[in-house]
């Protein structure tokens, strides 16, 4: 049987541990059914603790959550236990069954569905096979690599076909080069079984990889929430920009304001009267402002063409394949980090930057505020309460 | 005891959330459910109150309606003066002794076995384990009859007796505390060794340092393995009652256990000075195994690098070999061999402890205990108070264990840690003298609790004393179970009762085994409980030994002391068949457990 997909709704999630901490605040979202979302931040930001509460395995302590049109979560009141959630989940560090030979991993969640005994087996091989263990079967998890063990969990996620699964960093104890066709098998895999998808991480190159929509969490706060490309370009705070990916960053003053999202700025040390960048924010002439730059911004040029805004220096250089990464010095000791070069340059050698207006993002100098989390409202007549 | 040894390893897991908030609910949650109040009135009535009652008699005389007989603290003061004062003296020295040179030992053959190629490394660590399960008792009873006037070297025209003047005294109490005590330190040093990996080693080396330096730097860091050694047998020798009760008492050496048992045992009782000897018992071994467990919170020698890799082993030569393979005969010769040979060949022969008799080899004695209803029924009375004993204590210290390692409930996990580290401070002496007081006073009628005088008391005595060791058996194995693996089972369709049988319980089956294993062997020859506790005409076995001793049937007590241990090890090798045998194989491969390396 196959799970429809389901959708996911959080208002106003609120998780404290004692009075002091508060590990989520007032997290808001809603996740489309047969979706993909990734929730993005660094540790602490209270990521694991959202996903472990959408999964029933902590209780919080205000908001709610729904899955499929459901209540499962009702402030203290009302928790569903796990099991009734119809849910899957792959653990950070796979959680799987030790006593266990691989199969019997997997057919777990159909046993539990009361599936007759031979469906059961045939099912969870046929899903080892998926995911090319099918040699593996009887052996035990101890038996396996890091990367099959990974491959287990995800069969023993996605073999029952629940409608929502969830995803603990499920890549972060991999190396490199088994991460990034673990992440592939996770993408295709998971779409295929065309359930809804929460996945948590903090690097965001995964995140926008992987994602139709991200959350951007900062100490249990969501910050943000849209498609990839709008949080890599119009990022709701400076917190988002640098947590996904900057090359470095300038002190300026405001010219001018063009219009809502562009301003003119001047920076110290540039050849040109003004830099064009982006802004989300409302600035007036003379305003100190910071410009995040984001490496694909950063342009290398001829140090005394007609493109060169500023000089620099070439501080390193490191051979990455299909280019060059260069660390530049400005003029000003300010420091930009994985800059492209399509060619070998010289330690030291001085050259011309030019800055991509599309890749600078503006922020005041003076401080911000983060936003509150966007808050939405649930239709009423599509919720359906259990109780616990 | 072995618990406090794996203490050491018990991993310190970190708060990572789950607590509930200050709502009524979880107020309602935070108060004890029935399953833990129950926990709780079963501690109380097995240890906490009458050990407290035992003890209190000390501080204030005539609690509970006793004889007020001694006034204020005078109890103290007559447990501090004259033989009382030596006998705790005596105490103190043969442990400190026996403690600094049971860790010398036990580095000496951890070394050996866990960092060498020395030959037969599987069989020297089966012989710990099998001097783990010795009681003491029997160790001197085996070189008594060996060296004893008229003893069996006598028989065979050895003249032993210059040699025998020498052992009954403070030198055979050290000796053999050191050889049962080398078990205890060696499972802390030898866990220690294990885990430390060759990195610290390897480091040295490359930075021109040679053997004397490697050892400069890798002894600190297993410092406190090495001070875990001499707190645990420290201790166990203070808390002993095997030796006390035959080689000191007949040697004219007053030991600090055995003037308890006399201020309990004869007439008129003292119950007051009896409980300050107690307290002095319990502070004696309380201080050191405290000060090793405050040391050790948090750390774990496996942890120490997450990258440990396998100890290189140390290749001995042809010399080496020989020598290790001699200092390994000596000791173990010292430890198991000359008890043994003593005790086997005294149960052969026959007349033996008659003077001025003719002796001849003889399955005599094992026919008399077999065949002789008196003699047999000690046998099957320790055999089903074992079994009893060592199934509560394993369902009682799987429960125990789970309350310690609850990261919800942090206060109470501290308070059973509390009591259960102050219990295995305990003396099995100290706790007898608490059943008899408590369960003898005439309020335990009143409640209709009338069990003194019964086995029932000996029973509940030896869950009692064996539990605090099972629950630090098994603590680290539970609270090594990663929490993961039941929040995965119940996030793919099981309920919490179903996710605990399925996802922890498999992890647990080989610990719990051991733990079940441990307490059966070592209640089966259990001595101080059943010396102050059997029912008159019950005698377990340890009380038959010595009664048959005491009567110079010495063939007759050697003989159902070879049956006891025959027994012993017996259970041992068919509950692990068994084991092996009816339970999934994915069960054996699981759970760590105490298999001998």
């Amino acid at each position: 049987m196959i799970n429809a997909a389901q959708e996911v709704r959080l208002k106003a999630v609120t998780k404290s541990y004692g009075k002091q901490k508060k590990a989520l605040s007032a997290v808001s979202m809603m996740v489309e059914p047969g979706s993909f979302t990734v929730l993005l931040g660094p540790s602490g930001s209270g990521k694991t603790t959202l996903l472990r509460s959408i999964a029933g395995i902590e209780r919080i302590s205000d908001g709610e959550i729904w899955i499929g049109g459901q209540a499962v979560a009702k402030g203290t009141s009302k928790h569903l236990p796990p099991e009734r959630r119809g849910l899957a989940m792959v653990f950070q560090d796979y959680a799987l069954w030790p006593h266990m030979k691989v199969w019997e991993n997997v057919a777990f969640p159909l046993k539990r569905q009361k599936v007759a005994k031979e469906p059961t087996r045939a099912s969870a091989f046929e899903m080892l096979e998926r995911v090319g263990l099918a040699q593996h079967t009887e052996k035990y998890p101890n038996e396996l690599s890091g990367g099959e063990q990974q491959r287990v969990a995800l069969a023993r996620a996605l073999v029952a076909s629940p409608g929502l699964v969830l995803f603990d960093e499920p890549l972060s104890n991999l190396d490199a080069d088994l991460r990034e066709r673990m992440r592939i098998e996770i993408a295709t895999l998971t779409r295929e079984s065309g359930a809804t998808s929460i996945y948590i991480t903090h690097d965001q190159a995964e995140a926008f990889a992987l994602s139709d929509q991200v959350g951007v969490l900062e100490r249990g706060r969501l910050v943000q929430f849209g498609e990839p490309e709008e949080i890599y370009n119009s990022p709701a705070t400076e917190f988002v920009a640098r947590f996904t990916g900057i090359a470095g960053e300038v002190s300026a003053a405001c010219t001018d304001q063009t219009g809502p999202a562009e301003i003119g700025v001047i920076v110290p040390h540039g050849f040109g009267p003004t830099i064009r960048a982006r802004s989300n924010g409302k600035f007036t002439a003379g305003d100190p402002v910071r410009i995040l730059l984001r490496p694909s911004a950063v342009q290398i040029c001829d140090p005394f063409g007609d493109q060169a805004q500023l000089s620099a220096i070439v501080r390193d250089v490191a051979f990455r394949g299909r280019g060059y990464e260069v660390a530049l010095s400005l003029q000003d000791g300010t420091q930009l980090n994985s800059v492209f070069s399509s060619h070998r340059m010289k330690r030291g050698e001085s050259v011309g930057v030019r800055l991509d207006s599309e890749g600078c993002l503006t922020f005041s100098a003076l401080g911000e505020l983060a936003p509150p989390s966007p808050m939405i409202d649930l239709p009423e007549s599509s919720e359906r309460e259990l109780q616990p | 005891m072995t618990s406090v040894v794996e203490q050491r390893t018990q991993v310190q897991t970190e708060l990572t959330g789950g607590r509930r908030g200050d709502s009524p609910r979880a107020l309602l949650v935070a108060l004890p459910n029935l399953p833990s109040l129950l926990l709780w009135v079963v501690l109380a009535l097995l240890l906490i109150v009458p050990v407290l009652a035992f003890l209190g008699q000390a501080v204030i005389p005539g609690l509970f309606g006793t004889s007020k007989a001694l006034s204020g603290l005078q109890s103290f003061k007559l447990a501090l003066t004259g033989p009382t004062f030596r006998g705790i003296l005596d105490s103190l020295i043969v442990s400190v002794s026996s403690a600094t040179l049971a860790m010398l030992s036990a580095l000496g053959l951890a070394w050996l076995t866990q960092r060498t190629n020395v030959i037969g490394k599987k069989s020297w660590s089966m012989a710990v384990w099998i001097l783990l399960l010795v009681p003491t008792y029997l160790v001197t009873e085996g070189w008594q009859r060996l060296i004893e006037p008229h003893g069996v070297l006598y028989n065979i025209g050895i003249n032993s007796s210059g040699f025998y003047h020498v052992f009954f005294g403070p030198v055979g109490v050290i000796v053999v505390l050191t050889t049962s005590g080398t078990p205890f330190a060696y499972l802390a040093i030898s866990s220690a060794l294990l885990g430390l990996g060759s990195e610290f080693e390897d480091a040295v080396r490359v930075h021109g340092g040679g053997i004397f330096q490697t050892a400069r730097v890798v002894i600190p860091i297993i410092a406190p393995a090495i001070m875990s050694a001499l707190a645990i047998v420290f201790a166990e020798s203070m808390s002993d009652f095997g030796v006390a009760s035959t080689l000191a008492a007949q040697a004219n050496f007053p030991v600090a256990t055995y003037s308890l048992f006399n201020a309990i045992d004869s007439f008129p009782l003292n119950f007051g000075v009896a409980a300050a000897i107690g307290w002095i018992l319990v502070a004696a071994a309380a201080i050191p195994i405290a000060v090793q467990s405050r040391a050790l919170k948090g750390k774990s020698y496996e942890v120490l690098s997450g990258r440990t890799r396998r100890p290189r082993m140390v290749a001995l030569g042809r010399k080496g070999q020989a020598l290790a393979l001699i200092a390994l005969l000596a000791y173990f010769g010292i430890a198991l061999g000359v008890p043994a040979i003593g005790v086997v060949s005294a149960s052969l022969l026959s007349n033996f402890g008659a003077s001025f008799t003719t002796h001849a080899l003889t399955l005599g004695n094992y026919r008399k205990v077999l065949h002789s209803s008196t003699l047999f029924a000690p046998l099957t009375l320790s055999s089903a108070l074992s079994f009893v004993t060592a199934t509560g204590a394993a369902i009682l210290g799987v429960a125990v264990a789970r309350v310690m390692t609850n990261r919800r409930a942090k206060a109470a996990a501290r308070l059973v840690d509390l009591v259960m580290l102050g219990s295995v401070a305990l003396p099995a002496i100290v706790l007898a003298a608490g059943y008899i007081f408590f369960y003898n006073l005439p309020v335990m009628s009143t409640f209709g609790i009338n069990i003194y005088g019964t086995t029932k008391l000996l029973a509940l005595g030896y869950l009692a004393g064996a539990l605090p060791s099972a629950a630090r058996l098994l603590v680290g194995p539970v609270s090594q179970i990663q929490s993961n693996l039941r929040d995965a089972a119940r996030v793919h369709g099981a309920n919490g009762r179903v996710s605990w049988i399925k996802a922890q319980l498999p992890l647990l089956a080989r610990p719990v085994l051991w733990a079940w294993l441990l307490t059966f062997s070592k209640t089966l020859l259990e001595l101080p409980l059943s010396q102050l506790l059997y029912a008159p005409n019950f005698p377990p076995i340890s009380v038959s030994i010595n009664k048959l001793t005491a009567g110079y049937d010495f063939g007759g007590g050697t003989a159902m002391s070879v049956l006891a241990l025959i027994l012993a090890f017996g259970v041992i090798l068919i509950v692990m068949g068994l084991f092996k045998l009816l339970t999934p194989k994915g069960w054996q491969r699981v759970g760590g457990g105490y298999t001998p390396k």
